[in-house]
């Protein structure tokens, strides 16, 4: 009970902050009253989710959900915080989890390439109707997405899908910013090669992103 | 909007009901390690600001291996007069008589079927909380209150019903799956092995490896970490209750304080350590714990970590105090030992 920090059991409401702080402390906290854990799940998990299902579909996001949580919890203690926020462990946990399904997600965007119907997202469409056929350049995107390596599609959507800062995806991955900064420019660049489009948007993101 | 932005970009968030199969495995995890609990916390993660808590401890009296616990009613001590630091020597033999006190207790093993009960206050911003736990001794049951909500719907969840958790064979099942977890039988029956010698004790203490090792840690901080994660045990064999006192004693810097005050106003004795530099492990400051006066059941601990470094790239003002250090209080309110969940002792 030494390590908890001030924080009223989850029965009795909701934390104050929202804060990296906050996060760290229930970490601390749950080493000893496991049970603390469960705000971090409450706080966490629908991002967590909504990024997994984006990837690969709702039902494997549930699964990959549960995983990522249990595995967090169970490796708490390694918990760092002068070397990671809270957010971004969780996403390199899941990244982890989402390694394991690289070749259901290397399908789906290749039946996305080929076909213009998404596998992925129809786990969200209720019904072949509401399907709205891919527009070419999603499917050229697809089929470039499928060619990148599981690194490089780590950190892309990481920072397109999730919105991680450079720093962040370092640290979710465990990887030197440099190396975040070299992996984007690439995969930036085979996107381009793929699209012959250039991505104002996404260049703005991307040097908004870069600390340097 | 760009074409990777845009797509799959109507992902839905999960509701509750989608997330509670994935809620309700975690709170099954935090069931089996509440019943298997470690009494040994691995390495502390560096703490960060305001990590605060103040928690409350309550002296009890030790009677025939049953701890019963007086709560309420203890004297208040005017520990402005009472309070003073013993010398070196003199730290020396109070912990020698509390050694000799608690090697004389007779604490005994429970039985597999019976339940560790556990009451810990905690202080949040001035408000006092407080909660209670039951762990079977064999590993294969946990109870608590205040319970945890389930997830999905929790328009009837009532944080005062006991919530009762049963697994069978705990032990075999952590052992299968890789995991270190111990049942509390489990951590006795360890304990009970060690060596009366405070510095062969400590020795397979290390040897254990149950917190981790600290790089750049000396053996002195080890071993303050080390006792002070132990004492978290509710039920320690009297001769390494004995030993843990008589290794306090050899912690260089190590003093006794006479005539204080838990963070409740309860008589106590803290035995303390300074540390002016952070420790490799993020502790700076005065760390306390805190045993009854008189029959030198743990108490509690207040812990002070070092001030956090700024995050990277956040400079802060000279002269301007960003970050504190909140100390961490905890304490141990009552316990016992005691034949179903819910029951008190």
């Amino acid at each position: 009970m030494t390590e908890s920090p001030c924080l009223p059991p989850p029965a009795e409401g909701t934390l104050g902050g929202d804060t990296a702080d906050d996060d760290a402390a229930l970490i601390a906290a749950s080493l000893d009253r496991p049970e603390h854990f469960a705000a971090l799940f409450d706080r966490h998990a629908p991002a967590v989710h909504r990024y997994v299902a984006r990837r690969l579909g709702r039902d494997a996001a549930d699964d990959v959900t549960a995983e990522t949580f249990l595995t967090a919890f169970r490796i708490r203690a390694r918990f760092d915080a002068d070397r990671a926020g809270v957010r971004p462990w969780l996403h390199g946990i899941a990244a982890k989890q989402i390694s394991r399904h690289r070749r259901e997600e290397i399908k789906a965007l290749r039946i996305l390439a080929r076909t213009g119907g998404d596998p992925v997202a129809e786990t969200w469409t209720d019904s072949a109707d509401d399907r709205v056929a891919a527009q070419a350049a999603s499917r050229t995107l697809a089929g470039a997405l499928a060619r990148l390596s599981e690194g490089d599609r780590h950190v892309l959507l990481l920072f397109a899908w999730a919105d991680f800062t450079y720093q962040e995806i370092a640290q979710a991955l465990d990887i030197p910013v440099g190396t975040v900064r070299s992996r984007l420019n690439r995969a930036r660049k085979k996107l381009r090669a793929a699209t012959g489009a250039y991505d104002p948007l996404l260049a703005t993101r991307l040097t908004e992103g870069d600390p340097a | 909007m760009t074409e990777l932005m845009k797509l799959r970009a109507d992902a839905p968030e999960p509701d509750g009901d989608r997330l509670a199969p994935a809620r309700e495995r975690l709170t099954e995890a935090f069931r089996e390690e509440s019943a298997g609990r470690r009494p040994a916390a691995p390495a502390v993660p560096r703490p960060r600001r305001r990590v605060v808590l103040v928690a409350a401890a309550a002296a009890a009296a030790v009677t025939g291996g049953i701890v019963v616990s007086r709560l309420e009613d203890e004297p208040r001590q005017d520990s402005a007069d009472g309070r003073r630091v013993l010398s070196a020597q003199a730290s020396a033999e109070a912990l020698e008589l509390a050694a000799a006190t608690v090697e004389k207790s007779a604490v005994t093993e429970p039985r597999p079927k019976q339940w560790v009960y556990e009451k810990s206050a905690i202080r949040v911003g001035g408000e006092l909380r407080t909660g209670e736990e039951w762990t079977r001794w064999d590993g294969t049951g946990h109870a608590q209150l205040p319970g945890i909500p389930r997830g999905g719907d929790i328009s009837d969840f009532d944080p005062n019903e006991l919530q009762v958790w049963y697994g069978p064979n705990q032990e075999e099942k952590w052992a299968k799956e890789g995991y270190d977890d111990r049942s509390q039988r489990q951590f006795w029956r360890f304990l009970v092995t060690l060596p009366s010698d405070p510095g062969r004790m400590m020795r397979r203490i290390r040897e254990e490896h149950a917190i981790g090792d600290i790089e750049g840690e000396t053996q002195a901080q080890r071993d303050w970490r080390e006792i002070e994660v132990l004492h978290r045990s509710v039920l320690i064999p009297p001769h390494v209750q004995a030993g843990l006192f008589r290794a306090l004693a050899k912690i260089p810097g190590a003093r006794v304080e006479k005539g204080v005050e838990d963070p409740l106003g309860r008589p106590a004795i803290a035995v303390a350590v300074n540390y002016a530099e952070p420790t490799p492990s993020g502790w700076q400051g005065k760390q306390q714990l805190f045993f009854d006066p008189r029959t030198y059941a743990y108490l509690g601990a207040i812990k002070r970590s070092a001030p956090p470094e700024p995050p990277k790239g956040m400079t802060t003002p000279p002269g301007e105090p960003a970050f504190d250090a909140a100390p961490m209080i905890g304490a141990r309110a009552a316990w016992g030992v005691v034949d179903k969940p819910g029951a008190r002792p």
